[in-house]
């Protein structure tokens, strides 16, 4: 064979590997660092300047606060007077309990559906995951009428009902690929040595953790962040949450900067510092859910 | 089923009855006479509603424009930049992208609306002397920005997430091969992830058409200025419970929503069978 | 076709690991040179600075006498086979096959005839409009060599290619590997674990541990001369039996002693100045297994050892038996090493012999073992290199 005429000769370019190599990495960098600048310089900037006093978050936004310029005054407006306590309770039960809910009942039903082969099994396992598709505040109204129907307007239960059914679709459709990959034998053999169905499940749960976490993920960013169903359901000052309560409340501050900042900054701090913490799982999870 | 029964009985009533319902609600009036299509009429013939459906709705396709064209890409971007190997604190960058995904919107709203406030002057700093959010020239495409500032997080660890499970050793054969990154990401990576990347347009298409939120928190329920924010989301809700001197009426509000379901629907249906039978998902 | 060396090659990779130290290595134009090693020993790393995949943290590389080390995959010219095939799944085999040509401006009737020929000689034309997933293991195998080959590259690097095969296809692709590449006479650097693959295939054979090139040499020589303790046990199946032991000399004569046993050295370890044959040294001998014999009446002036039969497993050519002996064995700090290894029974250790399937050895007989070859071989216990006279080291 005659290589040295068919060789598909390479461009005899004399540009270094290693400068373009380098050149590479530097432009990621400088990429990356632009882009979380984009993304965390606004948040700085808030809770830069709730430090500030009035006067110097207009004077100059972009500096840090100074032993001259520092106050916080805007934080003893807030702080005076506001239920934000109340406000986090609140999206903490709504949110965890939704989340558990989801969770345990997808996996229940997923459970289900990846282990017995019953009639209808795949087309139950569709009607289930026509929700994936379809936004259920499309049903508010009906939502609405149904929950004053069973007199929950107003309590945290028709948050926790809805957000539950919300998740439910996706939630099984994910647990269901995870439960697709436990081992059939597992099962098999627990059921050899007599364990029950529901012995089985309690078996096979701890073996799709990573699913459960990818679901929590899934269902929690919506749950807690959502204005729509706590402003439609559950509107009353008692039953608030974060989200609302925060949307509510920073309404009365129209004019009080300071106020205003502190507030944002308020509510910011804690889930940027639980997000902070647990990025990595979180991360993971969203990461593992994503391919399903 | 013991199993399946919790699952089930949730959804069906507190998801797929309500939206049937509303479906139902959409053909009957207010006091729940029959009225066939008159809602529809009122609808579409009425210029009260029909100027302001066509209007939100010709915003919301701009809205979902502005994300498909920069939202999608950026994450697609940062996700590419992500997997880059031997690049050292790739994953504190991964976790700062992603934060602005986990404020609420309410937080996310009020923050670029003080950053972009005239009173304020950052923006004057910056060089921009327009307010923003006040004209309504500007006032979409400044929420569309700010929504897709926000949600960039998605798309982005979705991409990630198909980009890590593809097996280096096929990047490395295409090297190998010959290509170049350019080349590699063209006939390689990206092939593998056009799954995905429709996966992620139908679900913006269905969290724009779904939006609210934030022009509600920013912009309150009547999307000013002059309506130039106004999306279905926010049209709904004013449908619904009315607003600034008009009454809601539920039927109306369960009429608007079984359009946007049919809106909603059709773009479903073509992911599924204009994209979904013509990409094929390759197991890695 | 090409020339490959590599000149003080060491990689330490980020997390400070250094998975590759300090190898020479010449690779002749169109040699077969196979690289074999446990797993995590450095091949895929050393291998993969070779195809410019990974940055080379010390050393040379020189493809006929041109430095590539700064160079990018597409510049070396070179072709690489993958472990898990690598096939790109969403193209077809005449696409996976193809595309380095497309990459490299190859005209387009030209470029289809290459593909053809390169189809033709794996026996691939059938099949180039498939996609991968709907290959076998062996043809997408075939379609991995036809990616290399339709290049003519300057060489080839395969990275343990065959091991995800069965056992039959692997013998079967083993000889045609060996096959194209006499035919193409293209530069070839094997990368495998599996010593037998190693020894059947290579023209020449560079054994590697922990990142440290410790022989290079025809199968043959690795198998009769070791260098060292490691290449002794390395190669060989079953591996070598290993036992501590001394040398006693006097002036007259040498003998090593292992535990119950002894005999004499031949005379050329006598005479052998410096290290070798001190009294007390401590050394390490080896046996292999297919140097024992029955002994019978013909062979009563051999050396011998008296073993008790533990298990006997007939393979029809040639039955192996596991049986102990009066010693100390060597424990082997590779896991791989020690499989094939009947664990010490109470009585001594193990002693693997391959046997004429004609013996007649039962289990629970004491029997005596003659060693049937010139020498044993003998390390030095400490530094583990052969004590092996009449060659310079
Ligand atoms: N990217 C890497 N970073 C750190 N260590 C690595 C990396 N790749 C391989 N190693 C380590 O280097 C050693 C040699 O690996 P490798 O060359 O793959 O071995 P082999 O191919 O002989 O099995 C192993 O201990 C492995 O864990
Ligand atoms: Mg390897």
């Amino acid at each position: 064979m005659n290589t040295a005429t068919s060789a598909p000769a390479p461009p005899n370019r004399i540009s270094p590997t290693k400068r373009r190599i380098h050149f590479g990495r530097w432009g990621v960098h400088a990429v990356l660092l632009s882009y979380s600048m984009l993304a965390l310089g606004p948040t700085l900037l808030i809770i830069m300047n709730s430090l500030k006093s009035r006067r110097a978050i207009f004077d100059d936004a972009f500096s840090l606060p100074t032993a001259d310029t520092f106050d916080l005054v805007g934080y003893d407006t807030v702080l005076n007077g506001s239920s934000f306590d109340v406000y986090f309770r609140n999206s903490f039960i709504v949110t965890v309990a939704s989340v558990l809910l989801v969770v345990f009942f997808s996996a229940m039903a997923a459970f289900a559906l990846a282990e017995y082969d019953f009639k209808g099994n795949t087309l139950l396992a569709l009607y289930l995951a026509i929700g994936i598709m379809i936004p259920i505040r499309l049903g508010t109204v009906s939502i609405l009428k149904l929950m004053v129907s069973l007199s929950l307007i107003n309590t945290l239960w028709a948050l926790i009902l809805v957000y539950t059914a919300m998740g439910l679709p996706l939630g099984v459709f994910l647990m269901t690929q995870f439960m697709r990959q436990v081992p059939r034998e597992l099962k098999s053999a627990a059921r050899v040595d007599g364990a029950n169905e529901y012995r089985v499940f309690g078996l096979v749960l701890p073996l799709v953790r990573p699913g459960m976490a990818a679901v929590a993920v899934f269902t929690m960013l919506p749950v807690w962040n959502d204005l729509w169903f706590p402003l439609i359901l559950a509107p009353a000052e008692n039953t608030r949450t974060v989200t609302l309560g925060a949307s509510a409340f920073l309404g009365q501050f129209e004019r009080n900067w300071n106020a205003l900042l502190a507030a944002l900054t308020l509510a910011m701090v804690p889930i940027i510092l639980l997000y902070v913490i647990f990025s990595r799982q979180f991360l993971r999870g969203l990461t593992e859910g994503a391919i399903k | 089923m013991v199993f399946l029964a919790p699952a089930t009985v949730i959804y069906s009533v507190f998801m797929v009855y309500p939206l049937l319902d509303s479906l139902r609600r959409s053909f009957f009036d207010d006091d729940g006479n029959f009225a066939g299509l008159d809602n529809y009429n009122t609808l579409f013939g009425n210029p009260t509603f029909a100027d302001r459906f066509w209007d939100a709705l010709g915003h919301n396709f701009q809205f979902f424009a502005f994300h498909m064209v920069l939202q999608n890409p950026i994450g697609l971007l940062l996700a590419v930049l992500l997997t880059v190997q031997s690049v050292r604190g790739l994953n504190i960058y991964r976790t700062i992208v992603f934060l602005p995904t986990t404020l609420s919107v309410v937080i996310v709203g009020f923050v670029w609306r003080l950053i972009l406030s005239p009173i304020w002057g950052v923006t004057e700093t910056l060089g921009i002397d327009t307010p923003l959010l006040g004209e309504s020239r500007t006032v979409l495409p400044t929420l569309s920005l700010i929504s897709v500032w926000q949600w960039v997080g998605i798309p982005m660890i979705f991409f990630y997430a198909v980009l890590i499970a593809i097996p280096k050793d096929l990047i490395e054969a295409s090297r190998v091969d010959g290509a170049g990154s350019w080349q590699v990401f063209r006939d390689i990576t990206f092939p593998l992830i056009l799954p995905m990347l429709g996966i992620i347009s139908i679900l913006t298409y269905i969290g724009n058409f779904n939006a609210f939120d934030l022009i509600y928190q920013v912009k309150g329920v009547v999307a000013g200025p002059d309506f130039a924010s106004d999306i279905m989301g926010t049209f709904f809700y004013r449908t619904f419970f009315g607003a600034s001197g008009t009454t809601g009426s539920p039927a109306m509000g369960a009429t608007v929503a079984s359009v946007m379901f049919l809106i909603i629907l059709v773009g479903v249906l073509i992911y599924m069978f204009g994209w979904q039978r013509r990409v094929t998902t390759y197991e890695l | 076709m090409s020339e490959l060396r590599l000149s003080g090659i060491s990689k330490v990779y980020p997390n400070g690991l250094r998975a590759v130290s300090d190898v020479d290595m010449d690779i002749a134009d169109g040699e077969l040179l196979v690289l074999v090693g446990p797993s995590g020993c450095g091949k895929s790393t050393l291998l993969r600075m070779i195809a410019g995949l990974e940055d080379i943290t010390e050393g040379v590389i020189e493809i006929d006498g041109r430095v590539v080390n700064a160079e990018s995959p597409r510049e070396r010219d070179i072709a690489m086979v993958f472990q898990n095939y690598a096939l790109y799944p969403h193209m077809t085999v005449r696409k996976n096959i193809g595309y380095s040509l497309r990459l490299g401006r190859v005209p387009k009737n030209e470029a289809t005839q290459r593909i053809e020929d390169t189809a033709a000689m794996l026996e691939l034309s059938d099949l180039l409009d498939r996609k991968p997933p709907a290959l076998s293991g062996g043809q997408r195998q075939r379609v991995a060599m036809g990616r290399a080959i339709v290049r003519s590259p300057a060489a080839f690097l395969m990275d343990e290619p065959l091991s995800n095969l069965d056992a039959r296809l692997r013998v079967q692709m083993r000889a045609e590997i060996i096959r194209l590449q006499r035919n193409l006479g293209t530069t070839t650097v094997y990368v495998t674990h599996d010593q037998v693959e190693a020894m059947t295939m290579g023209s020449r054979v560079a054994v590697l541990r922990d990142g440290l090139l410790q022989q290079v040499d025809s199968p043959q020589v690795l198998y009769d001369h070791p260098d060292n303790l490691f290449v002794a046990a390395f190669i060989g199946s079953p591996s070598m039996n290993l036992y501590q032991g001394h040398i006693e000399s006097t002036s007259t004569a040498a003998r090593v002693v292992f535990g119950a046993h002894s005999f004499p050295l031949p005379d050329q370890w006598t005479q052998r100045d410096g290290s070798g044959g001190d009294d007390g040294q401590e050394v390490i001998v080896g046996i292999r297994p297919e140097w024992l014999v029955e002994q019978t009446r013909d062979n009563t002036d051999l050396p011998s050892l008296r073993v008790r039969v533990e298990l006997v497993e007939s393979l029809g050519s040639e039955l192996v038996a596991h049986t102990t002996i009066d010693a100390v064995s060597v424990e082997s700090d590779t896991p791989e090493l020690a499989e094939g290894h009947v664990a010490d029974s109470g009585g001594g250790a193990a002693c693997l012999a391959r046997l004429s399937p004609r013996s007649r050895v039962a289990v629970g007989e004491t029997i005596e073992l003659a060693i049937d070859h010139p020498s044993v071989h003998l390390f030095d216990a400490e530094t583990e290199r052969s004590l092996r006279p009449g060659r310079d080291r």
